[in-house]
């Protein structure tokens, strides 16, 4: 008996007990999506996560001051520098480091005014963080040196106050002065939560001398330090030399005193992602139960189905079926009940993900076809 | 000798007790005849026909066809034999009810690896010659009786068997639907098929070469009449 035969003697069966079969594939449909939507779910997580890594700058690492040393002496600590930023930026394995004052302000132009971050930077911070622009320009050198009266807008301060008009050219106001518009950053959109469009730039010099105030009354002092490693690769590398040179330029003995931390923008996430992945594993066990109850629900079913073709599987043999031949049309109808059944929760599991997705607004993310999905499942 | 079964014996277990359903019959059938074997209700025939359909294995003796012992055969052996060799018609027609007409008779073709167009050519051949050609893609439920006999005799002889077994074939029928059957099983025969039938009925058997009579799961009688051939196959109906 040919193969094509057998497949079309277990499909007409099938076809012929309509509810049996669906009744059948209701738990493989079941399991199969649970297992496919988690993992669907999952990937689109870690996409979202890597979206935000990405959207931060790959390679970036953040050198903060911290909340105090061992003594909970404050006062006793050395705050961020130019200078450790000049170090930073020296390092072998770092190819740019920005260093950067923040505060928040309230932005007026016209009869419009929005509250958000204003960060005093230099022109290496949108290479750092790989932000490219809309419309206009960067701060230029002599801008930043001069502390020029200028401003570079991100997408969401620019639309707030000049909604679909152009802004740059436009001046607006920080704490009473002035600042010419001279460029709108491209959308970046959330990174942990908050929206990375809700900033505005202006030269590090402009904010010091005009808007915020030295950091600690220290002139040379900065509020934080972006860097970047040469590559991905050099990451871990250029973090570590980082942390040594500022524990030599800071004088550290042990590292509680240290006052600054070193960090990278996937480690951030890592703890992010750390805390959804408990709830992952037990969604994906969750799942994996599905399954098994669902392949238990055929593997109960096949011998009930035997045991009511008892007559039929009588006179197929007695027309000259072989035992085999038997066999085979059971174990591809049953192959037929997991197949479909996998196809139907797969194509459930895919439709849920994406329901997810646009409902937490993450990238919709399809396994592809030829990765099995246990590469999927969270760490 | 086509058929010859020695001093088959076949009994069933019931709980504790022993039930004989054949005992010590033996039997000979040669090609092209056609024989009735014609007994009451309990006499044994349908276990004979069973295990000359190789259904069921004797508990004792043997059957041998073309000389060869069947309890020798295995599995597959006696498959081949049951798809190539017997046809079996049966009193409740046993069609696949989700199955049409043309799809049921395919059905030993399909088994004996025959390709789709060869199966469709020798299934509509058979259909037609048990008169049944109208009916062809219908499904079983939409035939009458008769029609559903005529189809299952269809599928009996689709593989061009040497041997048509035919259980109680009109069993199931009011007697001018059964007269029919039995014509078809006549015209086989005519064409040099060996019929045996088993029926309990005398009128039909009457249409038969060679009456073996059963009584308690023994041959009783064993009789010789004018051969089927010497008449018309349709003579039976009316």
């Amino acid at each position: 008996m040919r193969l094509t035969d057998y497949t079309r003697m277990a499909a007409s069966s099938l076809v012929a007990a309509p509810i049996r079969s669906c009744l059948t594939m209701l738990g493989i449909v079941i399991g199969v999506a649970a297992i496919t939507s988690m993992a669907a779910i999952g990937a689109g997580a870690r996409s979202k996560v890597s979206d935000q890594i990405r959207s931060f700058g790959a390679n970036v690492i953040m050198v903060n001051e911290s909340g105090g040393n061992r003594a909970g002496l404050d006062h006793a600590r050395r705050p961020l520098s130019f200078g450790d930023a000049g170090a930073i930026a020296e390092l072998f394995n770092v190819s740019l480091a920005a260093p950067s004052v923040a505060g928040q302000a309230r932005l007026v132009h016209g009869g419009l005014s929005w509250g958000t971050t204003v960060n005093g930077t230099t022109h290496d911070h949108f290479e750092i963080r790989q932000w490219r622009l809309a419309a206009g320009r960067y701060f230029s050198d002599e801008e930043e040196r001069s502390a020029g009266q200028v401003v570079v807008l991100g997408s969401r301060v620019a639309s707030k106050l000049f909604d679909d008009a152009d802004p740059v050219g436009q001046v607006v106001r920080i704490v009473g002065t002035p600042l010419k518009v001279v460029g709108v950053l491209a959308e970046k959109g959330t990174s942990g939560g908050d929206n990375q469009d809700d900033v505005a730039f202006v030269p590090i010099a402009t904010a010091k001398n005009r808007l915020i105030g030295g950091a600690n009354g220290d002139r040379n002092a900065v509020g934080y330090i972006l860097a970047s490693a040469v590559s991905s690769e050099a990451l871990g590398e250029a973090t570590k030399d980082i942390d040594d040179v500022m524990k030599q330029r800071h004088h550290v003995v042990h590292d509680e005193d240290k006052g600054f931390t070193v960090a990278t923008a996937a480690s951030i996430v890592a703890a992010q992602e750390a805390s959804t992945r408990t709830v992952s594993a037990l969604l994906a066990a969750v799942a994996c139960v599905s399954l098994i109850v669902g392949g238990i629900g055929i593997m109960n079913i096949m011998p009930v189905s035997v045991t009511e073709r008892t007559r039929e599987i009588g006179l197929r043999l007695g027309i000259g079926a072989r035992p085999r031949d038997i066999r085979t049309q059971f174990v591809l109808e049953a192959v037929a009940l997991c197949t479909g059944g996998g196809a139907i929760g797969v194509a459930i599991g895919f439709a849920v993900a994406s329901v997810v997705a646009h409902g937490a607004n993450w990238p919709w993310c399809s396994i592809p076809p030829w990765r099995p999905a246990p590469l999927y499942f969270p760490d | 000798m086509l058929i010859e079964l020695r001093q088959v014996q076949r009994s069933f277990l019931l709980g504790r007790t022993t039930v004989p359903g054949l005992r010590s019959t033996s039997l000979m059938i040669g090609p092209g005849e056609f024989v009735a074997i014609l007994g009451p209700s309990g006499s044994g025939k349908s276990t004979l026909m069973n295990v000359i359909g190789l259904l069921d294995h004797p508990t004792g003796g043997a059957l041998l066809l073309d000389g060869v012992d069947c309890a020798k055969l295995d599995r597959n052996k006696v498959a081949l034999i049951r798809n190539r060799r017997i046809g079996l018609v049966f009193q409740a027609y046993h069609l696949l009810p989700r199955q049409t007409v043309i799809e049921n008779v395919e059905l030993p073709l399909t088994y004996a690896g025959v390709r789709r167009v060869e199966r469709r050519r020798r299934a509509t051949e058979a259909i037609e010659r048990v008169r049944l050609g109208h009916r062809i893609h219908h499904l079983p439920a939409l035939l009458s009786g008769g029609e559903q006999q005529r189809a299952a005799i269809a599928r009996a002889i689709v593989s061009n068997p040497d041997v048509l077994l035919a259980d109680e074939p009109t069993g199931a029928l009011d007697s001018v639907t059964g007269r029919e059957i039995v014509g078809v099983l006549l015209a086989l025969n005519h064409e040099g098929r060996t019929v045996v039938m088993v029926t309990h009925d005398e009128a039909l058997a009457r249409h038969a070469s060679r009456v073996v009579t059963m009584r308690d799961g023994q041959v009783v009688a064993d009789t010789a009449q004018r051969s089927p051939r010497e008449r018309s196959p349709w003579e039976a109906v009316p």
